[in-house]
This record gives structure tokens, C-alpha cells and sequence, in this order.
């Protein structure tokens, strides 16, 4: 088995749980509750699952963007959430990002050269002499060129506004890269495109990947293992051809069957699950599932599943796996 | 204007005057609709597909938008000659329209079941408690759980899928001929999106209702339309019934998107994406508006624009190569369709 | 059908048909759509008129002053506008046409000083409020709120007076009472942009908090600000008038408009040009910025919202 580059452990994130100076006390949104996976080193780990589940929020945690409320991240054994400010600016160099839209991910007041360049000067990898020309190497390697350095973002489209972002992300030359939704704003044609970028980077710079997505057509063409997502939690883990076509968790049938194919032979969806997602802020009880799922006993809304072995490499979290 | 046809576009151009030219959003669609038929209109942002919806119910702003020229028929009688107070009839009662965010097309400061009676009030002309009992009826028939309670709802307290159900319940309380969805499940997860797509599915078989589904997603479409037309740059590039259109598409567009969907059986494949960007609108390529994409661009696809070809009764195709097309499958990943990045 | 009209809008506006073309819109034609939204808005073409004028005035007033602001002429005291004397002369003869037309330097000089203090002391602190948020933010919001409680005018001149009659105190106690009107502008743009990916990005990269406030919150809140400072400025020039109207800014025989009105003042029922004419100038100025606020504003937020 490949060695474990990342590892997460009992992840946990609460919004609005922390009582800030003279506000009122809120119910805290449960975004990510206890969550454990590892990613091996040049694997793409494939994080999907419905809007509120907790995936962007596991990736924003990871990159540190957000503070996790409880939990440990091991990078290279080493736990990024006990490192104080001047060691994680170390680790950054090693964890990057690149995030779901590129409209708002570039300053839209900087050229290409200021935005790009940020992480290089920040981390005195560049001067202000030899940055241009770091910039433009950078560029390229996304698909973009000369002629693009000196551009502002509204000058781009969401295509080239996501290379950029690409760019910016493998300015430090990292070893993960976590992707949240890369693709979900553009068009199609224009994801295949960057899909394919992502794919090539992968293999030339040896990276890894937490692929967020709600795409599971495209975490399929990406991803080597995906872990399923759910209200916080992940439900199934597994390498990703198995768990595409031999699912184990209700949900994860449910939701791959929810599928449009696009080919009109296809029945459509079999399993139409019934009700919408119940809120983070109020899980049911018990398996977080069951009040959507066909096969919920009273067990299921009793205690709640630990994610178990249910073959090689493949877990989930279900009383009565499929 | 063939009887059977409840709605008939013939060569509508549809102009927007901007500081720095004209944006040409979309010019000469011509497209039919016809009686309990669904038709996708399909195409990626830009292409002019819901300023089309937005031009049949007569909503588009004018300064900047402009009907440069063009017919809209609907029941045999031109929308664009109707007045703005005709319009207003036709809109809801015999036309409706659903928008991809059902939150904003809901007042966040009205609970949804006044809303809901006021629309239904002014649809059907009934009295408030008539209209209330529509209400509910048509909340019952998007199988939303306890349509009592919904009604008393506001906005912001229910979610996206529910929100959508609440917009169909309204749209089809008027009995509407024909229903105009804009993107409506783009907003929603996949497993509510599967939800609703059956329930716009199975209620407008029941009301007999026409629908034109406007979508960027060809899985959409698949599962949902009878008949299917792809536009790019403001111009249809291909007509033809969803099966045929799946199995035999002919326009290079079409193939190009097809081939941009991750396909679970060549994992390791790239993906045939589309080299290039959407034109410019105020000054689009001449001749096809495609050809700078192209793979299988000759000399005369920049030098005039391509006349429909049938290929079949209802299998239209806007390319000269139209009938050389279906030889060659397996071109559209090669060649210079597929963006070779780097 | 809000949604409707809102996609119609952005249609014929920026979104249609795609990123290519509002870029052309944006940089390539930056300035040309500036001047021909400045061309559709003839109010603000007013006061943008009225403050280069003053500008102008200030700039040439050694050309355009026919006498010395301050030389005196007790044989030709509280003359009426004549030829010689365009505006009249005042109690000690001096004439005030060439008063106000040195005036007009003190007036920019308040403007652009208290605008520069409190914008840039205000900002910083909105900017950091906003952006570390928390503890800080909630005492640092609390302190401007118990500054913004005071009518501004009495707390200008309770400050003036603290700090003696002057000009330059009566700047620094202007400045002082504007500061929170900055702080809150920039506090609500920084809580905005905070949220913004590229801010979230600015983190991932190792950016620090400073490097954050100083690259993307204060660039990012630059416009709003301009619209703000635009309509400070005459707030400033007005406050600073009544200092000195009641004796507590610019001190005879320094030409500030407000010290002038002051002087007229005991004149007002026989010889009203004393005070009519420096009045006619701050109100003019007044009116000048605010309606080139107005319509900053007007330019700059379709584009915000981009």
C-alpha cells in the first residue's frame, strides 16, 4: 500500500459554536462531525456528497482556511492543527488549494503577475526581479502565456480565471493540492479542458489531490478512491471503480442512481429518494440517513453506524450494507 | 403554421445594444414546440437560451434588448404583435416560466401560500378561498408533505427543492399550455433534482402540457425531453428527437459536448474538450459561428453560414458536413477537437 | 417574476455574453465608459465642474486676485461691489473677491487634509476591525459608536476649544469626529471581502494578516471610500466654517470663508456682502462635492457589484 501522505482523524468543524464577546448563542451548524481518511501520495482522493454535507468545510480545514473544532490532521506525521503561525506557513508551502469559483478566487483589482506571484514573494521564493519570469513559468504550465501576465481576472474567462488559479495553487510546488469543486462553475466543454490540466499536472508534478466535488461523474474520471459524504459524515469509503459500481450504502446507491446519464436508453433514476436533506444543524438521530432510506430499522434510528469493513479497502457505515 | 404546433420561432433575432456594440444574442432561431411534446433547449452559458424563454413571454427589457426581427407563434398568433396588457394575460394562464433560483423569484416577506393565492387569484380569476383551495391542491400534486403547513411558510424557511415544488405548484395552478423551465434543477442537489425532474415529468403528461426545458446539462435532457435542440453563439446547430440526437449526433458542437462527459468506461482517456471559448457575440465569427472551434472546419464554414440539412424528418443539422458526420465516430476524439493542453 | 427582470438586466449588461467581452468592457475601455457614464449624468457633471473650478481658482489665485488678501484699506472699508472692487471690501477695506479667491486654498487645504487623516486613520481601523473581527471588533465598534453619538459639530468644537483657536487644531478636531464614518464604511466592506475566495486564497498562499488588510481589504474598499471622502470633504469644509464662524477655527485676517461670514455678520442688515458672498462660496463648494459624490457613487456601485 502506498505510503499515507495526509491523515485525518475525528475531524470535527461547528459553525457559530463559539460565543463571540456580547452575541446572542446559536445553534452550531454540525458542518463536518468526526471524520476520519488518509491520502496516500499521488493519489487523488475524491470527497463527494449533496450542498451542507461538509466536504468544502473538510477541505477549508484541512488548507486551514477554517479552524477545525476538534480533531487531528497528520501531514507527513506531523499535526498541521498544533502548529503555531511561523510553522504552518512552512506546511502551506506543501498544502495548497485551489477553490470552486474562479470569479471571486482572484482579486479582481490585481493583474495576473500580483495574484500569481503572491505565494512566491510571501515565501521569498522570488525577487521583484526574477518574479515575472517565475510567474511566466508558471503560466505556461497551466496553458497560459506572456501575453496574459499583465491582465486583469475580468479580462479572462472562467476557464483561464480557474488556470490561474491552478497556477497560483502550484506556485509553492506542493504536494497536495486540495481541489473544491474546480469545475462546477464552468461550462462544460470548459471542464473537460481543466480536467485534463489537472490530470497532466498530476502525473508531471507528482501530486496529490482532494478532489471536493458534487460531480460524481467527474470524481469518477478523477479520483482513485472517493469517500462519500453525508450530513458531516463520511458514510462509505472505498476505491472508486468499486464503489461506483458496487455500492454498499443506501446513500451512495441513491445518489449515484440520481445520476442523469446522459443517454436516453437509461431508465432515469431507480431509486428516488424521498424528502430533502434534513439540516445540519438538526441531524436525525442515530444513522443520519434513515430518514430517507428504504431500509431503515429501528436500530438505524437508534445508534449510529461506525464505518466498518465491508471489503478490500472499502468501508461503510450502515447497519445493513448492501 | 402546422396545427399540431403550439409554439413556432421562425427566425427570431434578438439584439442587445450595449456602450460597446450590439451583442447579437441570438439570431435566426427557429424552433417548434408542439402539443404535450417536451423540448430541451440546450446549450452552455451564453449560447442565447434563456433570453429566447425570456423573449416568448415578451420579458425582455427593451432598451437594451431589441427584437430585430422575427416571429414567435404561439397558437398560431404572434406574441411580438401582442400588447403588453395581451401579454400579461398570456403570461401564467396560458404560459408559465421556472426559474433556476426559486428564492428569488419568491418575495422573502410574503409567506408562500398568500403568494401563491394572489397568483392563482390572477391566473384564474377565482375568489380568495377558491383560489386558496387551488392552492393547495396543486401543493398536494407536487407531493409536498402537508401542504397546510407549507402555506404558511415563508420563503427562507424551507429549502431549495422544496422552494422548486412551490414555484411548479404555482406555474401549473394556471393550467399553463406551455411551461418554460429555465435551468430548474441546476440549483438543486442530485437526489432532489431526480425528485423533481420526475414530478415536472409525470405532471405535465397529466396536464397535456407542452414544455420547453432549458439546460446546459445533456443528462437533463436525456432522461427528460422528447425532442432536443443544441444552440451555440445564438444559433441553433442541431435539431433532432433525444434518441436520435444521443445516438446520431451530426453537428461537431454536439459531438464536442458529448465527448466532454467523463465516460465511466475509458477512465483513462482525456476528455475530448472543446478547444477554445465562446465567440464574442458583438463581432461572432463569420460564416458558422463554430468554425474557430472546429475540428472539421473546411474554407467555406468561415465564408457563409450553413443552411439547414435533414437528415431525417424531424433531424435537423446546421453543417455542410452534415452528411458526412455519422462515418466517423470515434474523430471527435482526435484531431483538433481535443484540447492537447500544454 | 423579480428574477426576470434581474437576468434581462444582466443580459444587456455585463454577464452576456461571457467573461471575454465584459473584459474588453472593463480594461480596454476602462475610461471610455467613465466618461460616457459621467456624460449620461449631468448633475455630477455640475459638481465635478464646480470643484474644478475651485481648483483652478486656488491654483491661479496670485493671477486671478486683483489685491492681497490681507492688505488694508481703512479709506475704502465696507465699500459695495463695484468695478474696482467686484465683491465690495470688508470692514478693514480689503477686497473680498481676492479674499475668497485665496479662501479657496484654505478650503482644499481643510478638505483635503481632514479627508486625508480621517479616511486613512478611519479605514485602517475599519479594516482591521472588520478583518480580525471578534473581541477587537466589538470594542473597537463600541468606541466609534460612542464617537458617532455626539452630534459632530459640538464635539468639533468641544475639541477646538480644548485645544485652543486655530486652524490647524480645528483640522485635527474635524478629522477626529469623521474618523468613525470611515471605520464603519471600511469595517462593513472588510466584513464583505473577508468571505471572498480570494481573501480565503490570500491565506492558503501564507499571507499574513497584514499583507490581507493591506493588499485586498483597503484595495478592495478603495472605491467606496472614494464616494465617502468625496462627500467628507464638503461635511469638512462645512464643519471647519462653523468652527471658525464661532471663533474657534481660522483666525482674522486669514480669508476662511467661515471666519469671513463671521465678520460680515454684525454688517449683514446695511452692507450684506460681507457675509452673502463667502456664504455663496461654501455652499457652492458644498454643494459641489456632494453632488460629485452622488454621482461617484452611482458610477462606481453598478460596478461593485460585478
Amino acid at each position: 500500500m502506498a505510503e499515507v501522505l495526509l491523515e485525518v482523524k475525528n475531524l470535527v468543524k461547528h459553525f457559530g459554536a463559539r460565543k463571540a464577546f456580547l452575541e446572542p448563542v446559536r445553534r452550531p451548524v454540525r458542518a463536518v462531525d468526526g471524520i476520519s481518511f488518509s491520502v496516500r501520495r499521488l493519489e487523488t482522493f475524491g470527497l463527494v456528497g449533496e450542498s451542507g454535507c461538509g466536504k468544502s468545510t473538510t477541505g477549508f480545514c484541512i488548507a486551514r482556511v477554517d479552524d477545525p473544532t476538534a480533531g487531528e490532521v497528520y501531514f507527513e506525521g506531523m499535526d498541521i492543527l498544533k502548529l503555531g503561525a511561523t510553522e504552518m506557513r512552512g506546511i502551506r508551502r506543501h498544502i495548497q488549494m485551489v477553490f470552486q469559483d474562479p470569479h471571486s478566487s482572484l482579486d479582481p483589482r490585481m493583474t495576473v503577475l500580483k495574484s500569481v506571484g503572491a505565494p512566491l514573494l510571501i515565501h521569498g521564493l522570488a525577487t521583484r526581479r526574477d518574479v515575472r519570469e517565475k510567474v511566466l513559468r508558471l503560466l505556461e504550465m497551466v496553458g497560459l502565456g506572456v501575453q496574459h501576465l499583465d491582465r486583469y481576472p475580468h479580462q479572462f474567462s472562467g476557464g483561464q480565471k480557474q488556470r490561474l488559479g491552478i497556477a497560483r495553487a502550484l506556485a509553492l510546488n506542493p504536494e497536495l493540492v486540495i481541489l473544491d469543486e474546480p469545475t462546477s462553475a464552468l461550462d462544460v466543454s470548459v471542464q473537460a479542458q481543466i480536467l485534463n490540466l489537472l490530470r497532466r499536472l498530476q502525473s508531471e508534478l507528482g501530486l496529490s489531490y482532494i478532489f471536493i466535488s458534487h460531480n460524481l461523474g467527474v470524481v469518477r474520471y478523477l479520483s482513485h478512491r472517493t469517500a462519500v459524504m453525508h450530513l458531516g459524515k463520511i458514510v462509505e469509503l472505498g476505491p472508486t471503480p468499486v464503489l461506483f459500481a458496487r455500492p454498499r450504502h443506501h446513500y451512495t446507491r441513491a445518489l449515484l442512481s440520481a445520476i442523469p446519464v446522459p443517454n436516453p436508453r437509461h431508465d432515469g433514476a431507480e431509486i428516488i429518494l424521498k424528502g430533502d436533506l434534513p439540516s445540519p444543524s438538526r441531524p436525525p438521530s442515530g444513522c443520519r440517513f434513515h430518514t430517507r432510506c428504504d431500509a431503515a430499522s429501528a436500530l438505524c434510528a437508534e445508534k449510529e453506524p461506525d464505518l466498518r469493513e465491508v471489503g478490500e479497502d472499502h468501508l461503510a457505515a450502515c447497519h445493513a450494507p448492501l | 403554421m402546422n396545427a399540431a404546433n403550439l409554439l413556432e420561432i421562425h427566425g427570431l433575432h434578438l439584439y442587445f445594444d450595449t456602450y460597446l456594440g450590439t451583442v447579437r444574442a441570438v439570431e435566426g432561431l427557429d424552433l417548434t414546440v408542439s402539443r404535450g411534446e417536451t423540448v430541451g433547449l440546450v446549450g452552455e452559458s451564453g449560447c442565447g437560451k434563456s433570453v429566447s424563454a425570456l423573449a416568448i413571454l415578451g420579458l425582455i427589457s427593451q432598451p437594451p434588448g431589441r427584437i430585430a426581427g422575427g416571429k414567435i407563434l404561439f397558437k398560431g398568433e404572434d406574441l411580438l404583435k401582442k400588447s403588453p396588457a395581451e401579454l400579461r394575460n398570456i403570461r401564467g394562464k396560458y404560459i408559465s416560466m421556472i426559474f433556476q433560483e426559486p428564492m428569488s423569484s419568491l418575495n422573502p416577506v410574503y409567506r408562500v401560500g398568500d403568494q401563491m393565492v394572489e397568483v392563482i387569484m390572477l391566473h384564474r380569476r377565482v375568489s380568495r378561498g377558491e383560489a386558496r383551495k387551488i392552492a393547495l391542491e396543486m401543493l398536494h400534486e407536487v407531493q409536498m408533505p402537508d401542504p397546510e403547513a407549507v402555506m404558511q411558510k415563508y420563503p427562507f424557511e424551507m429549502s431549495g427543492g422544496m422552494l422548486q415544488r412551490v414555484m411548479i405548484a404555482m406555474e401549473l395552478s394556471g393550467k399553463p399550455d406551455l411551461l418554460l423551465a429555465d435551468e430548474p434543477t441546476t440549483a438543486l442537489d442530485v437526489t432532489v433534482q431526480a425528485q423533481i425532474l420526475r414530478l415536472m415529468k409525470n405532471l405535465v403528461k397529466k396536464m397535456n402540457a407542452s414544455v420547453l426545458l432549458i439546460t446546459h446539462d445533456l443528462g437533463v435532457v436525456a432522461q427528460t425531453c422528447d425532442r432536443v435542440a443544441v444552440m451555440y453563439a445564438g444559433q441553433v446547430v442541431e435539431v433532432a428527437p433525444t434518441e436520435e440526437l444521443f445516438t446520431d449526433p451530426r453537428h461537431p458542437y454536439t459531438r464536442g459536448l458529448m465527448g466532454c462527459f467523463p465516460d465511466p468506461n475509458r477512465q483513462d482517456a482525456e476528455l475530448a474538450a472543446i478547444e477554445g471559448t465562446v465567440p464574442d457575440l458583438i463581432n461572432p465569427p463569420g460564416g458558422c459561428r463554430f468554425h474557430p472551434r472546429c475540428p472539421r472546419a473546411g474554407d467555406i464554414c468561415g465564408k457563409e453560414g450553413p443552411g439547414p440539412v435533414a437528415i431525417s424528418d424531424d433531424h435537423v443539422v446546421h453543417c455542410f458536413f452534415a452528411r458526412q458526420a455519422s462515418d466517423d465516430h470515434s474523430e471527435g476524439g482526435t484531431g483538433k477537437g481535443v484540447a492537447v493542453l500544454g | 417574476m423579480q428574477k426576470s427582470i434581474s437576468t434581462v438586466a444582466s443580459a444587456g449588461g455585463g454577464v452576456y455574453p461571457g467573461a471575454p467581452r465584459r473584459g474588453k468592457w472593463f480594461k480596454d475601455k476602462e475610461l471610455g465608459y467613465t466618461v460616457h457614464l459621467i456624460r449620461q449624468n449631468p448633475l455630477m457633471l455640475a459638481g465635478l465642474m464646480i470643484i474644478i473650478l475651485l481648483v483652478v481658482v486656488a491654483a491661479l489665485a496670485p493671477w486671478l486676485a486683483p489685491y492681497r488678501p490681507t492688505s488694508v484699506d481703512l479709506g475704502g472699508r465696507l465699500s459695495p461691489p463695484s468695478p474696482g472692487h467686484l465683491l465690495g471690501t470688508d470692514e478693514m477695506g480689503r477686497d473680498i473677491f481676492s479674499r475668497i479667491v485665496y479662501g479657496s486654498r484654505i478650503s482644499i487645504q481643510i478638505a483635503v487634509t481632514v479627508v486625508a487623516i480621517a479616511g486613512v486613520i478611519g479605514s485602517f481601523l475599519g479594516a482591521v476591525s472588520g478583518y480580525v473581527g471578534g473581541r477587537l471588533d466589538t470594542v473597537m465598534m463600541r468606541v466609534m459608536d460612542m464617537i458617532l453619538a455626539f452630534p459632530s459639530l459640538v464635539l468639533a468644537m468641544v475639541l477646538a476649544a480644548v485645544l485652543g483657536p486655530s486652524l490647524t487644531n480645528a483640522l485635527l478636531a474635524v478629522s477626529f469626529v469623521q474618523i468613525p464614518k470611515y471605520a464603519r464604511l471600511v469595517r462593513g466592506q472588510a466584513l464583505v471581502l473577508r468571505e471572498k475566495q480570494f481573501v480565503k486564497a490570500a491565506r492558503v498562499i501564507g499571507a499574513g494578516d497584514l499583507w490581507i488588510i493591506t493588499r485586498h481589504i483597503l484595495p478592495g474598499s478603495l472605491s467606496a471610500v472614494l464616494v465617502l471622502a468625496t462627500m467628507g470633504m464638503a461635511e469638512a469644509i462645512l464643519l471647519a466654517a462653523s468652527l471658525s464662524f464661532i471663533g474657534l477655527g481660522a483666525q482674522p485676517p486669514e480669508p476662511e470663508w467661515g471666519a469671513m461670514v463671521a465678520m460680515g455678520r454684525d454688517y449683514l442688515m446695511d452692507q450684506w456682502w460681507l457675509a452673502t458672498f463667502p456664504g455663496i462660496a461654501i455652499f457652492m463648494v458644498a454643494v459641489g462635492f456632494n453632488i460629485l459624490g452622488d454621482g461617484l457613487r452611482d458610477i462606481l456601485d453598478p460596478r461593485l457589484r460585478q
